[in-house]
């Protein structure tokens, strides 16, 4: 079945590419990967510190969203948002199994910071996504941040994050919940796309 | 257990439950509490907002040379099988639908032994706390449609439907309008029938709602 013309694919909407997948359509098919293989990329490049595990991930991510398409709901996510957790848990799944080396959880803020030359506050101003979750993640105190950034994108559980911060357990715990509520009461959230 | 919601633990609670961080005792007695109590469940939906929203916050980056071919590669080596599928589309369509009428006319008569309807037409019921609150109805064959019906009266007003598969994969078919009586849907199964080892209903904050049998179609089929 392939009812999407090529030429007409890339102008069609996310959610139109992601039910043109869901009918196993070529033309979407190659519209979504080249939409969306930067994204996925650049999120599993901030997660894992090897580039080829990197590369892994994406790839398994991207043929996860074709292959389950056809459970896009748009009412609970945004498209990017549903193929961005299914590159997270695909990378949180990796880091798990091979036990491979995640990336400092300070440079997921710097190389977010220097993906643009227009200013930071300019770009929050017109909502930039990527700028105003930083500015609401930079609100945090760092070692709050590191906490935050380690137990959401790199799924470490507390006791791990107390191993890799060389703090106790309870410290771990106290640095998460705190981000992470200021985080979720955060009126800049309320920004971003759902 | 229920809390008070100006407890400051309850707070502490339903982030922990979030990360995946409460232990067994304390999950349990947090589910039971979440199946009644909407403004956990609305908090627990922000929070997992606000975890979701930080993967977007990662830069863009350019892949190694040759990755879009890859994929796309890999892609169309899982697609003629795909490609079977659709071919047999129409049929599964008329199928469904006559599993549907099938299964609405017969909606009366629970509780009931399993039965086969036709020579690829089956079902199991669907059970809550030892009690059937409706049936799946699906085909044996190369088909992957099946048809739920249930009818239970909860707070609950959406429920996602997990396959789980004889391989013990978990399959999330999507959400699905629930509670407020007999309701009853079509899907399609990411797998043949009788590949199917559970169906489960759970409602958004994670509380199973119901489960069919653990036993492949095959099984069902012939008891």
């Amino acid at each position: 079945m392939n009812q999407i013309d090529d030429s007409a694919a890339p102008s069609l909407s996310d959610e139109a590419l992601v039910a043109g997948m869901a009918e196993r359509s070529d033309a979407a098919t190659v519209a979504f990967v080249r939409r969306y293989q930067r994204r996925v990329y650049g999120l599993a490049r901030v997660i894992v510190n090897d580039p080829g595990t990197a590369e892994e991930i994406a790839q398994e991510a991207l043929v996860k969203a074709w292959r389950h398409a056809s459970t896009f709901d748009s009412r609970r996510a945004t498209v990017e948002r549903w193929v961005l957790t299914i590159t997270r848990n695909v990378a949180i799944d990796t880091l798990r199994r091979r036990r491979a080396t995640p990336r400092d959880p300070t440079e997921f803020l710097d190389l977010a910071a220097a993906s643009s030359d227009t200013p930071f506050e300019e770009r929050v101003e017109h909502g930039d996504t990527r700028a105003t979750i930083q500015a609401a993640l930079l609100k945090l105190p760092e070692e709050q941040r590191r906490a935050v950034v380690l137990a959401t994108l790199h799924g470490r559980t507390a006791a791990e994050i107390a191993d890799v911060e060389g703090i106790p357990l309870g410290t771990s715990k106290t640095r998460i919940r705190n981000g992470l509520m200021k985080l979720r009461a955060d009126p800049l959230l309320e920004r971003i796309p759902r | 257990m229920t809390w008070d919601h100006h407890d400051p633990d309850l707070a502490v609670i339903r982030i922990e439950y979030v990360l995946g961080t409460l232990d067994g005792r304390q999950r349990a007695q947090f589910v039971d509490h979440l199946a009644t109590c909407t403004e956990c469940a609305t908090e627990i939906t922000a929070l997992v907002d606000s975890v979701d929203a930080l993967t977007l916050g990662a830069p863009d980056a350019e892949p190694p040379v040759g990755f879009e071919s890859r994929v796309l590669a890999e892609i169309s080596a899982a697609t003629p099988r795909r490609r079977v599928r659709s071919r047999t589309l129409l049929f599964s369509l008329a199928a469904a639908v006559i599993v549907v009428v099938a299964s609405t006319s017969l909606l009366a008569a629970w509780p009931r032994s399993s039965r086969t309807y036709s020579a690829t037409v089956v079902e199991r019921p669907l059970w809550f706390h030892h009690h059937q609150i409706g049936t799946v109805y699906a085909q044996l064959g190369s088909s992957r449609w099946m048809v739920i019906v249930s009818s239970q009266h909860t707070t609950v007003r959406r429920v996602d439907c997990i396959v789980v598969t004889d391989t013990r994969r978990t399959v999330d078919l999507g959400s699905f309008a629930y509670g407020t009586g007999s309701s009853s849907w079509p899907a399609q199964l990411p797998v043949a029938a009788r590949h199917v080892r559970q169906i489960r209903l759970v409602s958004l904050t994670g509380v199973v709602m119901a489960t069919s049998g653990v036993s492949p179609w095959g099984t069902w089929a012939s008891s």
